[in-house]
Parts: C-alpha cells; structure tokens; sequence
C-alpha cells in the first residue's frame, strides 16, 4: 500500500533511505515559534552551526504573549524573557520573524496558511503539535520536538519512520448550527484519542470536499486529538482559489506548473489506505466535550454517560475521574450547565469565518452575568479583517472582550487563565486536566456553541438561537 | 547522551491512561504565580497539578509523593502516555527528576520520538505484563527493577525475566549515547544534492 498521495509526498521527500522503515526526509518548510524553539536556536550555538536554509523558515511569538489591548512584547512579564530571546535568535540566524506588530503576526498555525508559506504537497514542521493544521490545504505538516526543531535548523531535514495510512470519510451534509469543529469532535468521540497513533490521515468524504479552507483547517489542527501527528486534506480548486496570490505562495509561472503538480498530486482515485474509517455527517448535531480528553464528547442534546455502563474497567476508570474532576453527574443533561468563562480564539477556532460564526450568534445579545467572555482573534490579520467587517463592535456591544491575537486561554498562556474550579466553554482543542489553568474544567465545542453558552450563561444547543 | 545499558532503580506505578504531556509539564504551578513557576526547574513542576491541590496544597496519596516511589528511576503506565502537546519539556522533566524509562502498552507519537532524543526509553510491553510486573514490584521490599537493554529484559528479584523487543534502529543509539544531530549532518552532501535536483523538479517549492 504505497499509492496514497501522502505516499507520493513522503517518495518525493526522501533523501536518504535507510532501509529499514525510516529515512531522512526533506523539509519544505519550517515554522519556528518562540515556546519550543529556544534551546534549539542554543544547541545551534554550541555546536557553532547556523541555520541551513533561512529561506524556507519564518517564526513568529504567539504563546507567552498578553493579549490585553496595546499588549507590548514585556506585557506578561513571565514570558518576556522567551519573547525576547526569540527577537535575538531569529535577528542572529537570519531567521524572518513575525514580530508582535508586524501584519503576519500571529499564531503560527493561523498565519503559515494566510501567507501561502503552506502549500500543498509540502513538507511543513513547527515544534507545535497543532502543526498538522496546515494540512487544511494539502501539506504533509506535522509537529515536532525541540531537538528535533535543531536537527531541521541544522539540516533541513529529519529522520522520520513511515507512517501508516488512515483515510476519514466524512459523508453526508451538515445541518445549519453544524460545524467543522463538531465533524472532527464527532471523528474522535467515535473512535478515541489514540485511534491515529502512527498514522497520518487523509480526511475525505463529501462534507470535507464542501468545507472551505478554514473549515478544513479546523479539521487536520484536531489530528493530534485523534493521535495521529499529520492529517491533510486533497487539495483541490478550492484549496488553489484560497492559495492564489497570497503573500509566499508561488508566483507567475511556478504558480501554473505548482498548480499542475498539485493537481497531479492528488489524483489518486484508486488509492489503498492501511486503515478506513468513516463519519456520517447528516442528522449530527452539535458537539461538547464533558471531560478530560477530546474523545469524551456528546451531541448537546444529550446525557452526561455513566461511567458504569462502560464495558472495559480502564475506560472507566478513566470516566469516573473524568466526571469527577469536571464535576457533572452521569445522566444529567449537558444543557443547561452553567458556565464561568467563554473563550473563542485559537489555532482551531480562532479565523474570520469562526468570529463570524460567534457574532451571528452574538449579535443583539448580551453575555449572560457573571460570565467573562474572551474573543481573541487567531492573527493579526483575522482581527483586521474583523475589525473591517464590524465583528468587533458586535461583541464588544454583547458584552465580549475584544483582544489581541495570540494563544491566550487555550493553554493558559499570557495570564488568559480559567480560575480554579471554573468551568469554561472553549473553542480550543484540549480540554485536559489543568489545561487551561490548574483546576480548570474546559467544555471544548465549536465558536457558534461558546458564543450560545456566553449569552446564555449555561451550555446551550446552539441550533435553538439561530433563525 | 547518557548511554542507556543496564539500569536499576525503583519503578513508580502510575497505570492511568492517557497521561499527557499538560499533565507531565504543565505551564503553570498550583498555588504560584505564572513568574514564580517560570523559574522553577523543571522537575519541581514536573506532575504538579497530580502532586498538588490547586491551591498549592500536596496530595498525600499522589505516587510520587509516596517515601517508597519519591526517587524512581521508572514510571509503569497505562496506554497513550505522552499524547498531547509536542512540548519537550515532557521529557526534559522526567529526565531531569531522574526517571531513565517509562514502561507503558503505547505512547504519543511526538513524546516517543522525544524521548529517544533524550536517552528517555520509552519501553512498549503490554498492559497484561505491565499489571503483572506492578504486582511483583508491590510484593517486592524495594520496588526495585532492572531495564537491562543489552540483554533486552525486564528483571524483578525472585521473578522470571521479563524479555522485551526493541528495534535496532532505536536500541543502539542508546546503548551508544549517540547524538542523533551529528549522524544526520554526515548525509550533507546527500542534502544539498537532493535539493539541487529538487528545485530543477519542483522550483515553486523554493521562494528563491
């Protein structure tokens, strides 16, 4: 089984092969971000290399950043030191940085597609396990430790092992209130958090070829959700009509010819995956998490499980503390449970089309009391593009706090945090314990759905405010 | 790298599952300020939201509390250990709190690929022998285990040996201690050929 377009990509990529399952594959494309890159950039030092290919790396500082209005680099005063140490990294390796003013700034996974340093049939790292988001538009992307941040400064390249196929059809049409967000959170509660360990997937099925790009996007961020490290999506006239033209996507005639191989690419139709899985989109409702990992997630119409009723005693091992720790009872409704915080941003939920999706829903209403509601926009761009449209005022007149971009809440960074005890309905990807603070309780679920529970004051089926 | 050969020390039973990378360097200390956690090390933070209440306060009953399994040098775990955050600093905690490998049925891709980086050994066997060893190590005065990597066994006293497979490709640079940065950049001149080629074949690949 080696005809899949993953399998092309990885072929086209190896300049060493060792025989024995692994190679050395050749890096495209690689985005450094300031938390995970810093003693990479010093290992460079020690052994007195630089960075090979400057020309095919940005980085940008997205997670240890206030995201206050008129934030500065040194606004959250425990991360300054990284921040700065990024600024001096990339100035001394010649590395092009996105800093906190400049118009790319922004969370990696947001900018690397907006900018076209993504494309399809590249291979594409980032010390960040939300990389395999740029799939969304046909790359090979996946996330990788700091050593192995060094080895790709230092060589371009990385010793990979081949992994193992996995194709996720999504069938079916989404009804309105439906999102991206519910379809992957629908792929993971059916099949588990460790379902893609030692695969990368290709999402496919009529309801991902309908999705735009940002849709998709939202899709392969959550692989690593799902287990698996690298998750794309076939490029097609959709991918191409996003691509064209952006920033350091390719121009004039490499435009036509990449578009000509890409077309090539992923045209595969009698392709053999080492695993299959499907998703039936039609009649799914909305999603919402009720414990500590992605695969513990219910439509909103239904109950809190019993952990009692799981057949394997790890599981349920694993339910019973998860019910305990996010403190709901089994058989109660997830409906109706009171919220504290409602955070909407992320390199999952953090693009213009999941702001738009939040203030359809937030439009001529009001954030119920008590409730600190945050919109952090994914990047610099999003929140102009936001601004123009008049998203902003929307929220800000509901009652929602309008931010400046960068990871905030969804890991507890640049002093965005859920208080101990609070329960929080979040458009980001990880609801684990302590995730977004230490003794947080997180309800992951699409922008539309937070933006409910934010007026609502409680978890509340979406579907029911919208016209 | 330390070379991995032979090791023995105390084995710290933590059989849950999905024990990510959040849980094992969390970002933030129970009951401290975000600039008074930064300059923690990283092997007081390590666990701290399973060490700790979230107000700071320790939980007796957490493992690595316990006086019996305060300075182990192995973790027994469940399945999908390391899954989440690519963060290093996973393994970077454990490595610095003394542990040399982590005994579990499977783990995340990006914590095992990590962990060989660091001299961690991720050791896969299945929960059925992980159960059975966490048993006779409770039965045993000093929870003691030997990881023998050359001989490719797990040894209990008064046990039979537990036998383990490990790849080569992934065993003999541990027993070697061997950097894997510095064997990569002997295939240079197989880069730049590479890329060479490759730009003639794919040029929209290269911003130039």
């Amino acid at each position: 089984m080696s005809n899949t377009p993953f399998d092309r990509i990885w072929n086209q990529h190896v300049v060493r092969d060792y025989g024995d399952g692994r190679a050395l594959i050749h890096i495209d494309r690689h985005f450094a971000q300031e938390g995970t890159s810093g003693r990479a950039f010093d290992g460079l030092r020690a052994r007195g290399l630089p960075v090979r290919r400057p020309d095919l790396t940005v980085g940008t500082i997205d997670h240890g950043l206030s995201t206050l209005p008129g934030r500065e680099i040194d606004s959250y005063a425990a991360s300054t030191a990284r921040n700065l140490a990024m600024r001096k990294n990339c100035a001394d390796f010649r590395v092009r940085l996105f800093d906190i003013k400049d118009p790319n700034h922004g969370i990696v996974h947001v900018v690397g597609p907006h900018i076209g340093f993504a494309v399809p049939g590249c291979t594409y790292v980032c010390g960040d396990s939300h990389t395999a988001s740029c799939g969304g538009v046909g790359a090979w992307a996946w996330g990788i430790g700091t050593t192995e941040v060094m080895q790709v400064f230092a060589t371009q390249s990385l010793i990979m092992r081949r992994p193992r196929t996995l194709r996720a059809t999504f069938n079916g049409r989404p009804s309105r209130g439906v999102y991206a967000k519910d379809m992957i959170l629908a792929l993971i509660g059916k099949y588990g958090i460790e379902a893609g360990v030692g695969h990368v997937v290709e999402y496919a099925g009529s309801a991902i070829r309908a999705l735009p790009i940002e849709g998709r996007l939202t899709v392969c961020n959550m692989s690593i959700e799902f287990g698996a490290r690298g998750g794309l999506i076939a490029a097609d006239d959709t991918t191409f009509q996003y691509l064209h033209g952006r920033e350091m996507a390719p121009k004039g005639a490499f435009w036509d010819r990449a578009v000509a191989d890409w077309r090539a690419l992923f045209d595969v139709p009698d392709a053999q995956y080492d695993t299959e899985l499907a998703i039936d989109c039609t009649g799914l409702s909305p999603r919402v998490t009720w414990g500590t990992t992605p695969q513990d997630v219910i439509a909103v119409d239904d109950v809190v499980p019993d952990p009692a009723t799981a057949s394997d005693p790890a599981r349920r091992a694993m339910m019973e503390r998860a019910v305990a720790y996010i403190g709901l009872v089994p058989g109660q409704r997830i409906a109706g449970t009171p919220i504290d915080v409602a955070f909407i941003g992320s390199c999952t939920n953090g693009r213009l089309s999941d702001l738009e999706a939040a203030a359809e829903v937030a439009r001529a209403r009001k954030v119920a009391p008590g409730v600190k509601a945050l919109v952090v926009p994914g990047a610099a761009h999003v929140k102009a593009a936001a601004e123009a449209a008049g998203l902003h005022k929307v929220f800000l007149e509901a009652g929602f706090e309008w931010r400046e971009a960068a990871c905030s809440m969804c890991v507890a960074a640049g002093g965005d945090i859920v208080p101990p005890g609070k329960r929080s309905m979040s458009t980001s990807n990880r609801n684990f314990e302590g995730r977004q603070g230490p003794g947080s309780r997180t309800h992951l679920a699409s922008p539309a759905m937070v933006a409910a529970a934010a007026v609502t004051g409680c978890i509340t089926d979406v579907r029911t405010l919208l016209n | 790298m330390e070379k991995f050969e032979v090791v023995t020390g105390v084995a710290a039973p933590m059989l849950m599952n999905n024990i990510n990378t959040d849980l094992i360097a969390p970002s933030h200390f129970p009951g401290k300020k975000p600039e008074e956690a930064v300059l923690m090390g990283l092997k007081d933070k390590m666990f701290a939201n399973l060490r700790c209440h979230p107000d700071g306060t320790t939980k007796p009953d957490f493992v690595l509390n316990q006086l019996r399994y305060k300075d182990a040098t192995f973790i027994l775990a469940g399945p999908n250990f390391g899954c989440g955050s690519s963060r290093e600093t996973a393994v970077w905690s454990l490595r610095e709190a003394g542990i040399r490998c982590v005994i579990a049925p499977s783990f995340g891709d990006i914590f095992h690929d990590n962990a060989y980086q660091n001299g961690l050994l991720p050791l896969k066997l299945d929960m059925e022998s992980i159960e059975r060893l966490a048993k006779a190590l409770d039965a045993s005065n000093a929870s003691e285990l030997t990881v023998d990597l050359v001989r490719c066994e797990l040894r209990v006293a008064g046990h039979d040996p537990v036998p383990f497979v490990l790849d080569e490709s992934r065993r003999q640079p541990l027993l070697e201690g061997l950097d894997q940065l510095g064997f990569m950049l002997r295939s240079e001149p197989d880069i730049t050929a590479f890329e060479q080629s490759d730009e003639q074949a794919r040029p929209w690949a290269y911003p130039g």
